[in-house]
């Protein structure tokens, strides 16, 4: 009896004092790694790539171009993160933005941020630069809609065991007169379970 | 070469004798290396450089690292860094989630050899606070989605713990659903404010403490507006409340939230007993933790805007909830100080038959190893005063007054936007630190 007492002993303390070496491993960007179960690149990038698929797919562009004989020009607008984990949404705005112009089917337009920053350049280029080489103001090209959207989650948990659902919801709006041309839907379901025992 | 150790000697002499200065290692192994004592002093100086660099050693201790992270985060927010102090309090949920899962060794060697040979695990009243100082955070830089995040996490949070209710066992969730219920009703999300607002009431009933006058009105704003009539009558009555702006006529107004945070939260103090047992000789030590108040002695606080002036009302005592979170954990803590006597008494008497001298060393180096736990958040406040006003849009001039502490608070300007809102932190030291308190602002 005591002797198992005295091993388990000497046993903890021996756990307690091993101590864990960093190990990194280069893996390819489109490989699937899910530790923790909250929204990851992985999340981001399908949820892009599917959502903007589902947007080109539809008539929306087709009729714009029949209407006005141009491409359709797109800005993309707030994304809310309503859901219980901070996400970062810019990197999902980048990842959409990057769908949307490598798809060649619309014109893309930079959203606020950005474009105070051009146009602090183009006045600057108004002292600074040669004549002809300068970008005058106002020939921007205005966007003909808006892309906005919301990434919301509903939990459940049960024990260790937590089934996370994310919805994202994104529309897009005409900004001539606020009718939606295309409204869509992504869902991720994940179950988490956790661990019992640590090291 | 390897050394010839026969069985023999490694059951009969190695092994105790090894055991020796590993017990005296296992002592200090989570031990506090850094002197809080100092921290708060240069905290309360206005020194926070000088507070992070003395946080330094804890920062590689792998049993305290979301301890030293949560100090950091608090340290970095009164220093106004919140890009750095909302990393470190991200950084410390991760951690804290990762420890949720139990560790056999800790827990084997918290039963047989020391109390604080274990990762510090934060109790649900001080990760409540960690997700309130976030949410601060998010609230001063002006990113309410961000805050309303945290909102959600400690409803999450909370529902683990207690599936049925959401309520935290010692208390400590009254002010993180009240700020919850403010991000959601500035989120223009009435219904879950309301929810919010409810669980805070409870809150506050349930730890015995009166229910602030802002609660009391948001409770009626918004059963108002959302036509909960019998429930709303149900509080004019119990607060004696006779008249109310309601949702309708502040949609269009901003607000202004005033939050200090008083003193520091109570030290855990060491408190052993070292008895040699009458019959045997061997040492008892029962090493257990006791509370010990640092009240700042603040009178009060206000928020002036425009002149009109609003008293602050304490809204949450950190200090209150330690004390019932102790009271709580003292059974356990006391079977696991009588099962590490036992297991102590047992091991040294077994190896007094091969060698004695090493079974007193043993008996003495395993007594002093085994310390009472005193690992908190020393860095939260001992108290949390909190005012709200309802502003027209545009541009105010802002008060802020600690009673009776002179040179503390002032004036500035401050847009507010039409449902904006501006949350502005107060941090007072005290002075209980020993030191001459500066009072230290974070506001967005």
């Amino acid at each position: 009896m005591m002797r198992g007492v005295q091993g388990i002993a000497v046993m903890a303390l021996a756990l307690m004092l091993v101590g864990c070496a960093t190990q990194v491993d280069r893996v390819g960007t489109e490989e699937v790694i899910d530790l923790t179960g909250r929204w990851n690149d992985t999340d981001s990038r399908l949820v892009s790539e599917e959502m903007v698929q589902d947007l080109l797919a539809r008539g929306w562009i087709e009729r714009h171009r029949g209407q006005t004989g141009e491409q359709p020009a797109v800005i993309v607008g707030q994304i809310r993160n309503l859901s219980h984990e901070h996400i970062n949404t810019n990197t999902f705005i980048r990842d959409i933005e990057r769908e949307l112009i490598n798809s060649g089917q619309v014109v893309f337009v930079a959203a606020g941020g950005e474009r105070d920053a051009i146009r602090e350049e183009r006045t600057d280029q108004a002292v600074h630069a040669r004549p002809d080489t300068a970008n005058p103001p106002g020939a921007e090209l205005g966007a003909d809609y808006m892309l906005t959207g919301t990434i919301n989650t509903i939990t459940d948990t049960e024990g260790r065991t937590e089934v996370a659902y994310y919805q994202v919801d994104l529309a897009l709006t005409s900004l001539r007169d606020n009718t939606r041309v295309w409204v869509g839907q992504k869902q991720i379901r994940k179950v988490i379970r956790r661990g019992l025992f640590r090291s | 070469m390897s050394l010839p150790v026969s069985g023999r000697v490694w059951s009969g002499t190695l092994r105790p004798i090894l055991l020796v200065p590993l017990l005296i290692a296992l002592s200090g192994c989570a031990a506090l290396r850094t002197d809080f004592a100092a921290v708060e002093r240069d905290l309360a100086r206005g020194d926070a450089e000088a507070a992070l660099q003395r946080l330094g050693p804890l920062q590689d201790s792998r049993l305290n690292r979301p301890l030293y992270l949560m100090n950091r985060g608090m340290i970095l927010r009164v220093a106004g860094d919140r890009a750095g102090s909302i990393a470190a309090f991200e950084e410390a949920k991760t951690r804290v989630g990762e420890l949720q899962a139990v560790s056999l060794s800790e827990t084997l060697a918290g039963w047989t050899l020391t109390e604080t040979a274990s990762s510090y695990v934060p109790p649900v009243h001080e990760h409540l606070m960690l997700h309130v100082y976030q949410m601060l955070n998010f609230l001063e830089q002006g990113d309410l989605d961000a805050a309303r995040v945290e909102a959600l996490q400690i409803d999450l949070g909370l529902r683990r713990v207690d599936p049925r209710d959401g309520e935290a066992p010692d208390g400590g969730d009254a002010l993180a659903r009240y700020l919850s219920g403010i991000v959601f009703e500035a989120s223009r999300e009435d219904s879950d404010a309301l929810i919010a607002y409810r669980k805070a009431y409870h809150a506050y009933r349930r730890g015995g403490g009166s229910v602030p006058r802002d609660l009391q009105q948001s409770l009626v704003r918004l059963t108002d507006a959302l036509e909960l009539h019998d429930e709303r009558d149900g509080y004019l009555a119990e607060f004696g409340i006779a008249a109310w702006t309601s949702q309708q006529d502040l949609r269009g107004r901003g607000q202004v939230v005033l939050l200090v945070h008083d003193g520091f939260a109570p030290r855990l103090r060491d408190e052993s007993l070292l008895v040699p047992a009458p019959d045997s000789g061997h040492l008892i030590r029962v090493a257990l933790p006791s509370l010990h108040r640092r009240p700042s002695g603040l009178a009060g606080a206000s928020l002036g805007v425009n002149g009109i002036r609003h008293q602050a009302e304490v809204v949450e005592r950190p200090a209150d909830t330690m004390d019932r979170w102790l009271s709580r954990q003292m059974p356990l803590l006391i079977s696991r100080a009588a099962s590490r006597n036992v297991a102590r008494y047992q091991f040294t008497r077994q190896v007094e038959q091969d060698n004695a001298l090493l079974a007193v060393l043993l008996n003495v180096a395993g007594a002093l190893a085994d310390n009472a736990d005193t690992r908190s958040w020393r860095t939260l406040p001992d108290r949390v005063w909190l005012a709200r006003l309802f502003v027209e849009p545009g541009i105010h001039e802002v008060e802020v007054l600690l009673d009776g502490v002179a040179g503390a608070g002032g004036t500035r300007t401050h847009r507010i936007s039409p449902g904006g809102l501006l949350v502005i932190s107060e941090h007072w030291p005290g002075g209980g630190s020993g030191a001459t308190a500066q009072p230290l602002r974070s506001r967005r």
